[in-house]
């Protein structure tokens, strides 16, 4: 079991370290020298160089490479090109948008997908099984800034319950601040919940046919007894795949939505550098989500571990 | 005295008639057998008994039990009889086990349900009830599949066991085990019917099993029940006809003609031993290794027809892949026709061909029959005949195995398990190989049509004059189709002459023990 966590740990940041080399070399290969752009087409030549070898652009790329990594690993996460400041100040405030944004659409779509997929595994072929799918269906087929107009259509404009956009910051309290991501929060879960709905209707349903289940019926189990004690855990490994990569999604995924509802969130970050040729931005914010994606595989790697003893033994 | 009386029970399962008017008593402490080929029935009649028939499925009929009728009773009174008067074992041990459970977790569930004992009793019952089942010194925090084929039985079986029911009902109990494990999970069955007076219903294909250890039999043919009695008299009188073909099936020993066997050896396997990496291992140390195979030494000569008896996890099928080149031996030396096997070219591969134990799983569902069994002639490469004489060779072959030259244009799932297993050995002829290996080729099958497929074997190896190796834990069909055999443990070769004298006098231990735990029909019912 240790063997196996350190196994995983080993992987994780042997993915880190190639990703981040991925990253970096992708960024040197598009097209548009930062310093000229943020110069304008006039600039002269001498100019754009003393521009250059100011933002260090002029060292040789290994060297760049190398002092990236090791002032990501201090924390310095250098100077933004167009803003000059930190990107690690810039980043972080942007992180504590999108963070508890994403946490809280997969919460909520966890929350909604849990009931719904079990129900309609128990009453499989029946109405309710039926309704559960149909309801899936429209989900899935409608993308999520259409659901975040409609909400705030019905619930800011109509009802006033809540803003239609902007992010109040956690300084008047969490209440205020949740509140401000409502919304948003929604828009994101419902698709997810839709697709995470069916997996988990498909996953029980699938285990329900194994032969374990009908040993515990044999017991004298009820079929609800049966769904909760045997099937529910055995079907949560492809559950928990799901989960993980609906998270790394909500987390960057959201710049849609971030702006129907105009939140200062790490998706219209990167979105500004990209268009500002703002390349270290873009490199760390990239590498700041690559790192969620890996941690969030990470934890759901151990999870199963969690779930299945058969994966506890090492060797698997 | 009458436990349990099942009238015209019958069951429906989206309209399509499953089982038809079955009717029978059960006594206590009795041992029922239900005995027929698959598809008759037996299964869905027991499931219908325990009220867990599939969704979609229609019973009509009376089950009498303590005076209430099963059919008649809710759901809820229902959840309360199973597990506690009416249990049931299944056929696949290694599935049939919640995977993420503890098996104490698992047996103690069955008591926890039924509300048997205090919370602080509930230990000592589960290793009560393990003890009971030959699970000593078992932990009970151990999970499924840190155990045997045959400890996660008696898991199952303890389960089924432990508030003492009036009727244990035991689908195939043995099926999936190899033979010594499944006598001793048979003595153990038949001690509950003897010592603890719990009723048995037995449901086995396996006839031998059924004249051994049952009371009384029940004979189902397609959903009918078409004899029964006491297994004594059924078995001696023989009066239905359909019992009668499967007692011959069943005790039939053809013989073969002997064939030239040449001196010429054509497979020679010189101290083959084969290593395994074991899975635990850690980061940065190398694994354990485990010898799967280990120095093997035969010989196959030209015309040779070879058995190889073992049971499951012996090594027989590591060296099957191994001398078919799929796996590389770790050590020692494996010549075909005079060809060290690592060199096989592709060419040379068409020279053994194998037939495989699951009619199943071994065909494409998506190709048609045609192209299934030229499959071997890919191999060729240019060499490989044209098209249409591959049309024509196909069907010639297909009529050698007993089918229709029309079968070219149809689907794998449109034939039965014998059928497919025809195919199987038409594709394996079709490229006029010089060995085949038929690993388990009759196992899954049953037993009319399992003797029909030896039959078939033993003819076209003596009109094409071929060789072969046959893997089988199954004494009686190497008794029946092989002329020298070797008997393989723990990847060891362990006594090795010919089939008959190793039958009839084994010098080995391991093989003494593999023949007397084989089910055999009792000796009166030769005479």
């Amino acid at each position: 079991m240790i063997n196996f966590f350190f196994r995983r740990l080993f992987t994780f940041v042997l993915s880190l370290a190639l990703a981040s080399f991925v990253i970096f070399s992708l960024v040197e290969i598009a097209p548009g020298d930062p310093a000229s752009f943020m110069l304008g087409i006039n600039a002269q030549a001498d100019t754009i160089a003393a521009l250059r070898s100011e933002l260090g652009l002029d060292q040789p790329k290994i060297s760049r490479y190398l002092a990236w990594i090791s002032g990501m690993l201090t924390g310095d996460f250098g100077v933004s090109y167009t803003y000059r400041t930190n990107v690690s100040e810039m980043v972080g405030d942007r992180l504590w948008v999108s963070l508890p944004l994403a946490i809280y659409a997969l919460f909520l779509s966890t929350v909604i997908a849990l009931p719904t997929g079990i129900y309609a595994a128990a009453k499989r072929g029946k109405a309710g099984d039926f309704t559960v799918i149909s309801a899936t269906q429209i989900g899935i087929a409608i993308p999520n800034f259409w659901f975040a107009i409609i909400l705030v259509g019905i619930f800011s404009i109509k009802l006033q319950w809540f803003s239609a956009g902007g992010f109040s910051g956690w300084q008047n309290g969490i209440l205020d601040g949740i509140t401000s991501l409502t919304l948003p929060a929604i828009a994101l879960a419902l698709p997810q919940a839709a697709i995470l709905s069916r997996i988990v209707r498909s996953a029980l349903i699938e285990t329900l046919g194994e032969d374990y289940i009908r040993t515990a019926r044999a017991k004298g189990l009820s079929s609800w007894q049966t769904i909760w004690a045997h099937a529910l855990r055995n079907a949560l490994i492809p559950v928990l795949t799901i989960i993980g990569l609906q998270f790394s999604f909500l987390l960057a995924g959201a710049i849609i939505i971030e702006q129907v509802f105009y939140l200062p969130g790490l998706g219209r970050l990167v979105f500004q550098a990209i268009t500002q040729r703002d390349l270290i931005v873009v490199e760390s914010v990239v590498m700041l989500l690559v790192f969620a994606v890996i941690l969030v595989n990470f934890i759901v790697d151990i999870a199963y571990m969690l779930v299945d003893p058969r994966l506890r033994q090492d060797g698997i | 005295m009458t436990l349990l009386s099942v009238k015209n029970l019958s069951v429906s399962i989206h309209e399509q008639p499953i089982i038809k008017n079955v009717s029978f008593n059960l006594g206590a402490g009795e041992i029922l057998a239900l005995t027929g080929e698959s598809g008759s029935g037996k299964s869905i009649s027991a499931l219908a008994l325990m009220g867990l028939l599939p969704h979609g499925s229609k019973k009509e009929g009376i089950i009498n039990f303590e005076g209430k009728d099963l059919n008649k009773i809710s759901e809820s009174n229902f959840c309360k009889l199973r597990g506690k008067k009416i249990s049931m074992v299944f056929q696949e041990p290694m599935t049939a086990l919640n995977p993420v459970q503890s098996i104490g977790k698992q047996i103690s569930e069955t008591l926890i349900q039924h509300k048997a004992c205090a919370p602080n009793e509930l230990k000592d019952r589960v290793r009560k009830a393990m003890d009971r089942v030959g699970l000593n010194g078992i932990d009970p925090s151990r999970f499924p599949h840190q155990l045997s084929g045959g400890q996660r039985q008696r898991v199952v079986i303890a389960m089924a066991i432990c508030l003492e029911p009036s009727i244990l009902i035991a689908d195939e109990p043995t099926t999936a085990l190899d033979v010594t494990t499944q006598s001793k999970i048979l003595k153990l069955i038949q001690e509950f019917a003897e010592k603890d007076g719990i009723s048995i219903i037995l449901i086995t294909h396996d006839l031998a099993i059924v004249a051994n250890i049952s009371n009384y039999l029940l004979l189902m043919k397609e959903g009918i029940l078409v004899d029964q009695g006491r297994p004594k008299k059924v078995f001696r009188d023989l009066s239905h006809p359909y019992t009668k073909k499967l007692f011959a099936a069943s005790s039939e020993q053809f013989s073969f003609k002997a064939t030239n066997t040449s001196k010429e050896k054509l497979l020679e396997v010189r101290s083959v031993s084969v290593n395994y990496m074991s899975h635990e291992r850690g980061i940065f140390s190398k694994g354990k290794s485990v010898e799967a195979v280990s120095n093997v030494s035969l010989n196959i000569r030209k015309g040779e027809r070879l058995g190889l008896v073992g049971e499951s996890g012996c090594g027989k099928s590591t060296l099957t892949r191994t001398i078919l080149g799929l796996q590389s031996a770790s050590s020692g030396h494996i010549k075909f026709d005079g060809q060290e096997v690592s060199k096989y070219a592709n060419s040379f591969k068409k020279n053994i061909q194998v037939v495989f134990q699951d009619p199943y799983g071994s065909f494409n569902p998506r190709q048609k029959i045609g192209r299934l069994i030229t499959e071997p002639f890919f191999t060729l490469g240019r060499k490989a005949p044209s098209e249409i004489e591959q049309r024509i060779i196909a069907r010639k072959m297909l009529k050698e195995v007993g089918l229709s030259s029309e079968s070219i244009e149809k689907y794998i799932h449109e034939f039965s398990g014998g059928q497919r297993q025809r195919i199987a050995i038409a594709r394996a002829l079709v490229i006029k190989p010089k060995l085949i290996i038929f690993d388990e080729a009759v196992s899954a099958l049953d037993v009319s049509i399992r003797t029909q497929i030896l039959k078939l074997i033993s003819n076209l190896t003596e009109r094409y004059g071929l060789s072969y190796l046959f893997i089988s834990h199954d004494l009686t069909v190497i008794e029946n189709i092989t002329e020298n055999c070797l008997v393989m443990k723990n990847g060891k070769i362990v006594e090795r002459g010919q089939t008959k004298h190793i039958l009839r006098d084994p010098k080995n231990e391991y093989t003494l023990s593999l023949i007397n735990a084989a089910p055999k029909f009792p000796k009166f019912l030769h005479a």
